[in-house]
């Protein structure tokens, strides 16, 4: 079990945004959780981070209470935010390829495997905008590139596809799926839930203080598609960082 | 902008300066204990003799362990010693016999308080005697003095580091931020800030020791003492602290303030 969240209670000042919270979060899952605006998806989305910590019970983090990730996990934590978190004045390409700059990869084998996502994601016209140029959609995917450019065992998005058209945010969602598909545990915060339904996916509601499990309604005919038609070969990408505890 | 430059530029002044007056408290403290303190390695006690007492007294020091060492003055001697003293009574001392000087006695001693008891049993022997003792207020005020100086260095010094991580911070916790996110460990981020740092307080601590040396030179034109330089080491001592404080403080600075940053 990746997380656990022991009763858990949040408030914000006097107004209380969950209550005694009971979930459990398994490697190699692929959920989604809604809910309306300000139900508390991303103090939910926070608290699995670490950002946020509970005023009442315990989140519990590969069975240990969770204070903050450790740099060793977080390597090994794709995380997508709502808001855009790459560096203005750094170009496209070298946004999405910092994490392998973290990790001392060479320049070469570095540079390949951002073409690769700039590829997959349509960005390759933009390697060398600058960040602060692109549009809202075109941030999104390169937050997105940037957060799975490692292959996280695990990955934590809120609200990965809201500035994007319906195509385009199926493209990101089949990129998950891929990842899901490839042994990596993915959770996704969202205000819209997806179009498409899979036996496989966990569903979660967020509302009344509390996160509840919604039974899936499987579509089979809509979760043939999904997954179907393989943006990349997820063997391409290297198989670096996978740490056996996530 | 005017003003933060303002602030920075004066603490680093004051930083300069309260540097400067410790490097010179250091020196004042060394040349103290060098030049006065030797001197009071052992109690030195001042002893009258009675009128031929003179060889008894010889006979309790030479057999006693406690005497470091001992010089006899007689009548002639410290009527002399009197006349040199004080030159404006040579005329009144000059034609007085040498009897009226009482014979004396120097005497140097590892444990005062244990000579002077014998001394007590020794009635026929000794006059009086008084016991010499170096300037210990002097020196205390000295020492609080370089100690005061030296938290005020440290504090100075922590000021102007915290400041500048401060305005380091502004311009970089987006990127921190990120670089946390990406699972960066902070000492990778630190040691280029380091750098920055390190430069700065390297350029204030050379200001630091010019000022001392200056004030140095202007000491002793002024108070004709034995003075002694302070050593080339202790100069690069100190300039080789202050680096290594500056890195000391600024990581747990920094530690504490990416500790604070978030990922969101």
């Amino acid at each position: 079990m990746l997380f656990e969240f022991k009763n858990v209670g949040k408030t914000y000042g006097i107004q209380k945004i969950f209550h005694d919270v009971k979930f459990k979060l398994d490697r190699g899952t692929f959920s989604i959780v809604t809910g309306p605006s300000g139900a508390g998806k991303t103090t939910f989305f926070k608290m699995l981070c670490g950002i946020e910590r509970p005023n009442e019970g315990e989140v519990h983090f590969l069975g240990k209470k969770l204070i903050e990730h450790s740099p060793t996990h977080l390597k090994n934590i794709g995380l997508i935010f709502q808001s855009p978190k790459g560096l203005p004045d750094m170009s496209v390409a070298e946004n999405i390829g910092l994490p392998l700059a973290i990790d001392r990869m060479s320049k070469s084998e570095r540079d390949g495997k951002v073409a690769r996502w700039l590829d997959i994601l349509g960005l390759r016209s933009k390697a060398n905008a600058l960040y602060r140029e692109l549009s809202g959609g075109e941030i999104q995917k390169a937050e997105f590139a940037r957060a799975l450019i490692r292959k996280p065992r695990l990955i934590l998005a809120d609200e990965p596809t809201a500035h994007l058209d319906s195509v385009q945010a199926d493209l990101l969602l089949d990129v998950l799926w891929e990842h899901y598909k490839d042994g990596a545990t993915v959770f996704i915060s969202t205000h819209h839930p997806p179009r498409f339904e899979h036996p496989e996916i966990h569903r979660y509601h967020v509302s009344n203080m509390t996160i509840r499990r919604i039974g899936a309604s499987v579509d089979l005919s809509q979760a043939a598609n999904l997954g179907g038609l393989p943006l990349f070969d997820p063997a391409q990408l290297q198989d670096q960082n996978s740490e056996e505890t996530l | 902008m005017i003003r933060f430059f303002l602030k920075e530029a004066g603490m680093l002044t004051a930083f300069v300066i309260l540097a400067g007056l410790l490097l010179l408290c250091l020196w004042v403290s060394e040349n103290f204990q060098r030049n006065v303190f030797k001197d009071f390695q052992n109690t030195q006690i001042s002893v009258v003799i009675k009128d031929r007492g003179e060889p008894a007294l010889k006979e309790l020091l030479a057999n006693n362990s406690n005497v470091v060492q001992y010089k006899i003055y007689r009548s002639k001697d410290n009527k002399d010693r009197l006349g040199q003293l004080y030159p404006e009574l040579k005329n009144l001392i000059g034609p007085l016999e040498d009897k009226f000087f009482p014979t004396s006695a120097i005497v140097a001693v590892k444990d005062g308080p244990a000579f002077l008891s014998l001394l007590k049993l020794s009635p026929q022997i000794v006059e009086t005697q008084i016991v010499h003792q170096p300037p210990m207020e002097l020196a205390r005020f000295i020492q609080i003095l370089t100690f005061i100086f030296s938290l005020l260095w440290l504090l100075t010094l922590t000021l102007v580091l915290y400041f500048n991580l401060e305005r380091l911070t502004a311009k970089e916790q987006a990127r921190w931020s990120l670089m946390k996110m990406l699972g960066e460990r902070p000492e990778r981020l630190f040691l280029p800030l380091l750098y920055g740092q390190s430069l700065r307080i390297g350029v204030a601590s050379v200001f630091a020791i010019l000022i001392a040396l200056i004030s140095v030179f202007r000491v002793r034109t002024m108070f004709a003492w034995n003075w002694s330089a302070i050593p080339f080491g202790s100069w690069v001592g100190f300039f080789a602290l202050s680096l290594l404080m500056t890195a000391v403080i600024s990581f747990v600075l920094f530690y504490q303030r990416f500790k604070r940053v978030t990922l969101g």
